[in-house]
């Protein structure tokens, strides 16, 4: 009894942890592979592990949670979603880059990821990852108080010219995607001379800062305003995409209002680099089944991400564009590591 | 929806197993180290979305508040905070514990956890709209303001030396700084580890420096005193007497305020809460030269404001839709996938919901005290075990616990490093809750600092241009002034 007391939330807490680290190492039964030809695919033959770099509960965490419920359905086996945050996603990228490219370990990653690469001393280079899945992509907004004097980024602009230094954003963290999304379109307005950044320590605090009237706009994706938004608190100057959002299709793009600013912010599954290539193929053509499923897209609307799937090549050249393009920003920001 | 209408909708059976079952997980994730309310939050929320709504809710805010108790389980038990929020009940909940007390400890844990989830909630129902309003007010220099206010009331924990306590938060400090900068994005201390880019894990600090080194304390001591069989109080002062608890009621009202206010002001956190009411309670006490030798008023003001956080926390996310921590922002897209949309037009448009959500705040109050009260036995039964055999077990702990948290064995080894610096700091007589405090409060500190500086060109003269970071600031000041001038008398009195 009085071992037991102990060893109870000894167990337990091995349990939980197993749970958590979703560890896959468990090797499953063998299906009745004695049958099976030789060249014939064998894989996946236990869960696949799907490293997310951000805290359990976060919304990246929460984005790769979206794939798990019909995984094993579409693939064959479970996916158990692995969360190692820090470094802006890099320890997670840095542990998948590393894995074994047996498919069993992939990596759910953002934006970030090719920003670490000119941002940050990382181990990993851009070639070691292949895309798989692009499962999101996300438009960031410029949002300000609604009693801000200006309406459009045009306005925003020339106020800005007009009292240099006046104008300040804030943003999540040196070198985020949101940081970069803002600077993109700072830098479209030509205004990146005339405003102060003020790097926050999250979305929240940005965004309150901003409500509170202590900074004048805010990076953000607009899902951290949308309810402001609706109570007239907050004004959207410009939308960083294409096109115009589903949910608000009074406001707006950048580039509707001739400022070349679309950088989106964008989330998918990558492998590491020298994963067979009849795993990516499998890959690829289950990952397109699931994200285009019924289950999947209702699960996605609910968490305000839109469709936005590419395929395995279409995502590997995406992401080789997004290198180039994140540079560019990387660059002008002087963010950039020698 | 009236408030009669929704009440009668919690009159179900679900909702009654899902608050009871809310709050039973949350104690054990609360409890287990490395796994913090908010991990615990994320792994009900799977299976609370195929609940109805009022379920969903009920069993959410029960694991909430359950986890914050939790917490204090394993701090007091074997000095081991099972969450960050925890840390503060530590301080006196585990040499209480020591002292052959652990279910004294327990139940005043318990209890003023309670009374102070109870006093959030009724903050929250009161006055959510107007507070919301005060705490967007906050800029960078009112929360600077705070936290050097809360950094002056260090001195007041040093024990016997100011000049160690000091040292000990400057050791704090430098730790704080390890990490990537908060406003240029440079790399500091980090040795080209990414590891180290978001700062030293707090929760290795905590585990390490708490939990680590007193079981190097506890083997220092030689076999025969592991071997002896621990010491129990008899069951008389091993109870928590209500008039005790009663005498404890300004204590506990003070702390809950004090927590939820902290509460409210978004990415400020539970544990700097729990440390900030522990300081204040400490300062209002006729005997504050006994806080950190095991008395219930630090257990009552610790766990009082971390429940009373929950409240305080809600009510920038309902009010403003802007999550003030991450349990918060999991129980944000919680409500969004039941329909509710937390933000300023809910209170308008969907009071019902509203109502819900405080209901609920305070049922799970309710079942904690009962799920609590017939848990405190078994947890306490942990005590009664030799050390010989309870060491080990726990050193196991640390290691998984550390390694739950983010999955990374990096910081594991942060946790043993740390373990040995609170072992040379206890062993040559520097206090360790100063160095905890300046930690938890250092990064916010340091960047609500610079980013102030920013937002004006005229430098420092903003912090006393605005009336809030002016009156804190002064506050800070008076209190250094105050604290230097007792620490002196103190001094001569012992000369003389």
């Amino acid at each position: 009894m009085k071992k037991r007391s102990v060893l109870l939330p000894v167990i337990l807490s091995v349990v939980l942890m197993f749970t958590l680290t979703a560890c896959s190492s468990t090797d499953d039964q063998q299906p009745s592979a004695g049958t099976e030809a030789e060249s014939e695919l064998k894989y996946p033959e236990k869960p696949i592990e799907l490293v997310v770099g951000y805290s359990a509960g976060g919304g990246t965490y929460l984005a790769a949670e979206l794939l798990t419920p019909n995984a094993a359905e579409y693939l064959g086996q479970p996916i158990n979603i692995v969360c190692k945050p820090g470094a802006g996603g890099s320890v997670g990228a840095t542990y998948a880059a590393k894995s074994k490219p047996d498919g069993y370990t992939l990596l759910y990653a953002t934006l970030s990821l090719p920003t670490s690469l000119y941002t940050t001393d990382v181990e990993y280079v851009q070639d070691d990852f292949i895309g798989i899945a692009r499962c999101s992509d996300i438009a960031a907004v410029i949002a300000v108080k609604s009693d801000a004097p200006y309406d459009t980024a045009e306005e925003m602009a020339a106020w800005a010219k007009e009292n240099p230094g006046k104008l300040t954003w804030g943003f999540p963290g040196v070198g985020s995607s949101l940081h970069l999304t803002g600077a993109n379109a700072m830098n479209a307005m030509g205004i990146t001379d005339y405003v102060t950044e003020v790097p926050f320590d999250g979305t929240t605090e940005s965004v309150a800062s901003v409500l509170g009237g202590h900074t004048s706009a805010v990076s953000c994706f607009p899902t951290s305003i949308s309810e402001q938004h609706k109570a007239g608190e907050i004004k959207i100057i410009g939308v960083q995409a294409k096109e115009r959002l589903e949910d608000y299709p009074d406001t707006p793009t950048f580039l509707e209002q001739g400022f070349d600013a679309a950088l989106t912010s964008w989330r998918g599954i990558f492998a590491p680099k020298d994963i067979p290539k009849e795993i990516i193929d499998y890959l690829d053509e289950a990952f397109a089944e699931l994200i285009a499923s019924d289950e999947y897209y209702q699960r996605a609307m609910e968490l305000g991400e839109g469709r936005a799937y590419l395929n395995a090549s279409e995502f590997t050249n995406f992401y080789n564009e997004q290198c180039e393009a994140v540079e560019e920003v990387v660059q002008s920001l002087g963010l950039a590591i020698e | 929806m009236e408030i009669s209408e929704v009440l009668g909708q919690f009159v179900d059976i679900s909702v009654i197993i899902g608050l009871f079952a809310g709050v039973a997980f949350g104690i054990i994730g609360g409890a287990l180290p490395g796994i913090s309310p908010s991990m615990t939050i994320a792994l009900l929320l799977p299976v609370t979305l195929y609940l109805p709504t009022i379920t969903a809710i009920a069993t959410l805010m029960g694991s909430y508040q359950g986890a914050m108790f939790g917490g204090s389980v394993s701090a007091i038990l074997i000095n081991t905070p099972g969450t960050a929020s925890a840390a503060a009940t530590a301080l006196d909940g585990y040499p209480m514990a020591q002292k052959g007390q652990a279910k004294r400890a327990l139940q005043t844990a318990l209890y003023s956890s309670c009374l102070g989830g109870l006093i959030g909630t009724i903050i929250l129902l009161f006055s959510a709209q107007f507070l919301a309003k005060v705490a967007l007010k906050f800029g960078p220099p009112e929360y600077f303001g705070l936290m050097l206010l809360s950094l002056t009331l260090i001195a007041g924990i040093s024990g016997k030396s100011m000049l160690r306590g000091i040292i000990s938060g400057g050791l704090g400090l430098l730790f704080a700084t390890v990490g990537l900068d908060p406003i240029y994005g440079s790399t500091r201390f980090t040795f080209g580890n990414i590891n180290l880019y978001d700062g030293i894990n707090t929760l290795s600090v905590f585990i390490g420096v708490f939990a680590l080194s007193e079981i190097m304390i506890q083997l220092s001591l030689g076999r025969v005193e592991l071997d002896k069989k621990p010491k129990v109080a008899n069951s008389n002062t091993n109870r928590l007497k209500l008039k005790e608890f009663l005498s404890q009621k300004t204590n506990i009202l003070f702390s809950a305020v004090i927590g939820s206010l902290i509460g409210i002001l978004p990415g400020i956190g539970g544990s700097t809460a729990s440390f900030m009411a522990y300081i204040a309670s400490q300062k209002r006490s006729k005997k504050s030269e006994e806080y950190g030798t095991g008395i219930i008023e630090g257990v009552a003001a610790a766990e009082a404001a971390n429940n009373a956080v929950c409240g305080g926390a809600l009510v920038p996310m309902l009010t403003l839709g802007i999550p003030g921590d991450v349990v918060t922002a999991i129980l944000v897209g919680a409500l969004i996938s039941h329909g509710i949309k937390p933000g300023p037009l809910l209170f308008v448009e969907e009071i019902g919901s509203v109502y819900t959500v405080y209901i609920s705040l305070f049922l799970a109050v309710i079942v904690l005290s009962v799920v609590g009260t017939f848990g405190i036995p078994v947890f306490s039964k942990v005590v009664t075990i030799r050390k010989s055999i309870l060491l080990p077990l726990v050193f196991i702990i640390c290691i998984i616990g550390t390694y739950a948290s983010k999955s990374n064995y990096f910081d594991v080894f942060v946790m043993l490093f740390m373990g040995c610096v609170g072992f040379a700091l206890r062993k040559n007589g520097f206090p360790i809750p100063p160095l905890v405090i300046a930690f938890v409060i250092g990064r916010s500190l340091e960047s609500n600092l610079r980013r102030s500086l920013i937002l004006d060109s005229s430098g420092a003269l903003i912090f006393f241009s605005r009336p809030l970071s002016a009156v804190l600031i002064i506050a800070a000041i008076v209190s250094t002034i105050f604290m230097v001038r007792s620490n002196r008398r103190h001094k001569r009195k012992k000369e003389a």
